[in-house]
């Protein structure tokens, strides 16, 4: 639904004008509401024919040298794996990453028009835009399209002036900060590992691995989750992708194969 | 006395051959005969104090608030028609907490100043609407410091470190580059508001008047707002022995 501006119309009723001065800031975008009879229904069919659609594992968490990015690379649709190789990981702009979960679409289309407005923003102000900021216009955008099929799980990283920033923004028009944060159908898996390993202390290449071995276990277990664990850093000079490892690769590296004693072994008999 | 424009004065959308628009400058005039405003900016925040002119006997001391918090980081002091000031705060209003809707934090006082200042400048572009009657003070401290602004009728801002408008602001004004502001704290800050407003006052033209201060501030915790009763009775009594002290010369 449009957002309810009612409270932000300014007091002053100008005369003759209608109100076009008034409305060019108070409005989100959002296009015309279908002529449907039954509007609960058709938005519900939406939701449904798009909500099993979350199935990937991505995983943010801030800690000393900034903010570690991971995700992994399959898409699903229902038991078909379509792609072992997309990029879950959106660069918004050299300094900010995004993280894509629901729909690729509509996640890519929306974090590019996200970067766009906070390029726009950087130029009319002269200084770079929040992660508050950008994670706000980003959830208002979406809270005005809700119940009307997006599907949007992500999660905006990024290094501003007061320091390393994470938010979660989904389709439902929630807006969270916190530490760490994981979405998806392995998110549950992802975040046992990273709860557990977690410290704040920790140096680049210690968050890395724990971002990694996440996402690896959360593939092992999720079947909607494959493909290869990228993992990203953002630090006070913009994002930097640390590693993009196979994850097939990765289970023998965490376990690797032992030669097993054997019981019996089998001998070739001699043709009598 | 600046020349009466004769013909050219009727509507706020005509020039006069010498390039003034008159209704601008007339607006100017009426913030002009309004009690003084002055906002000081210290270097642990701002201080601006109204000399609100009482004018009748009969009304409540505290009423008719001449300084109002925009938003919880800003204040605005508003000299001239009162009831076109309140307007232009409601604006501001109305544009932080949209700011603050659509980005999630408190929106940077040169951004506030900057669309108030447009909002101001706007009805002074079409015939069917008049300029306000009323100059602004804008006072705020956001991540990059505490910062001063003032906002004209004819819709032009500029950032200051000492403002002064209304009846006496070419005396208020002398008075405050006597200052060292880079080196004063607010609390000094604010004896030294209500000093210059004592001594701007014209006893002889106007009997009563009260003062108004506010601040925004470190020690206020960077919010706007009005200054404590006993720093207020302490300015007070300030500004009055210094009144004494130079009467007596």
């Amino acid at each position: 639904m449009k957002l309810d501006t009612t409270g932000l119309e300014s007091a002053l009723p100008l005369f003759g004008a209608n109100c076009q001065m008034v409305d060019g800031f108070t409005a989100a975008p959002a296009f015309e509401l279908p002529t449907t009879l039954d509007f609960d229904g058709f938005q519900k069919e939406a939701i449904q024919m798009v909500k099993p659609a979350k199935g990937t594992t991505t995983l943010a968490f801030i800690f000393k040298e900034g903010v570690m990015v991971a995700a992994d690379s399959r898409a699903s649709m229902g038991g078909y794996i379509s792609s072992q190789s997309v990029k879950k990981i959106i660069e918004i702009n050299p300094y900010m990453l995004g993280t894509m979960a629901g729909g690729a679409a509509d996640c890519q289309f929306w974090h590019r028009n996200l970067g766009i407005k906070c390029r726009l923003h950087e130029l009319a102000n002269k200084r770079r835009i929040s992660v508050t900021g950008a994670s706000k216009l980003l959830a208002n955008i979406l809270y005005s399209y809700r119940g009307m099929g997006l599907s949007v799980g992500t999660m905006i990283a990024g290094w501003d002036e007061t320091g390393p920033g994470l938010y979660y923004v989904d389709s439902e028009g929630g807006r969270l900060k916190g530490p760490r944060f994981s979405v998806g159908s392995g998110s549950p898996y992802a975040y046992g590992v990273l709860d557990s390993g977690y410290r704040y202390d920790m140096s680049i290449e210690e968050a890395a691995e724990l971002a990694r071995r996440a996402i690896y276990h959360a593939t092992f277990r999720d079947g909607a989750s494959g493909g290869v664990a990228s993992v990203y850093h953002v630090g006070p000079n913009g994002w930097k992708k640390l590693s993009g490892d196979d994850v097939g690769e990765l289970h023998y590296k965490y376990y690797p194969v032992t030669p097993s004693t054997v019981e019996q072994e089998m001998v070739e008999v001699s043709a009598a | 006395m600046s020349s009466i424009g004769t013909g050219y004065d009727l509507s706020v959308t005509t020039f006069s051959p010498d390039g003034r628009v008159f209704q601008i400058e007339y607006a100017a005039k009426a913030v002009d005969n309004s009690g003084t405003v002055v906002g000081l900016k210290c270097k642990d925040g701002i201080v601006m104090g109204v000399e609100k002119l009482i004018a009748s006997k009969m009304m409540l001391p505290g009423s008719n608030r001449r300084i109002h918090s925009v938003h919880r980081h800003t204040g605005m002091a508003v000299a001239g028609l009162a009831a076109d000031g309140r307007q232009i705060v409601a604006r501001g209003k109305s544009e932080a907490t949209n700011y603050d809707n659509t980005y999630g934090e408190l929106i940077p006082v040169k951004e506030l100043a900057e669309r108030v200042a447009s909002y101001v400048h706007l009805c002074t572009l079409y015939w069917w609407l008049r300029p306000f009657g009323c100059g602004v003070i804008l006072g705020g401290y956001d991540r990059d410091g505490p910062q001063l602004y003032m906002i004209e009728p004819s819709g032009i801002s500029y950032r200051y470190f000492g403002a002064a408008i209304g009846k006496g602001k070419q005396a208020a004004k002398t008075e405050i580059e006597k200052l060292k502001l880079s080196e004063m704290t607010c609390r000094e800050g604010v004896l030294e508001v209500a000093k210059i407003i004592y001594k701007v006052h014209d006893e002889a033209k106007d009997k009563a008047f009260e003062l108004e201060l506010s601040w925004v501030c470190d020690e206020s915790n960077r919010l706007h707002q009005k200054v404590p009763d006993q720093l207020l009775e302490e300015a007070k009594s300030a500004a009055r022995t210094a009144l004494e002290e130079m009467d007596a010369d």
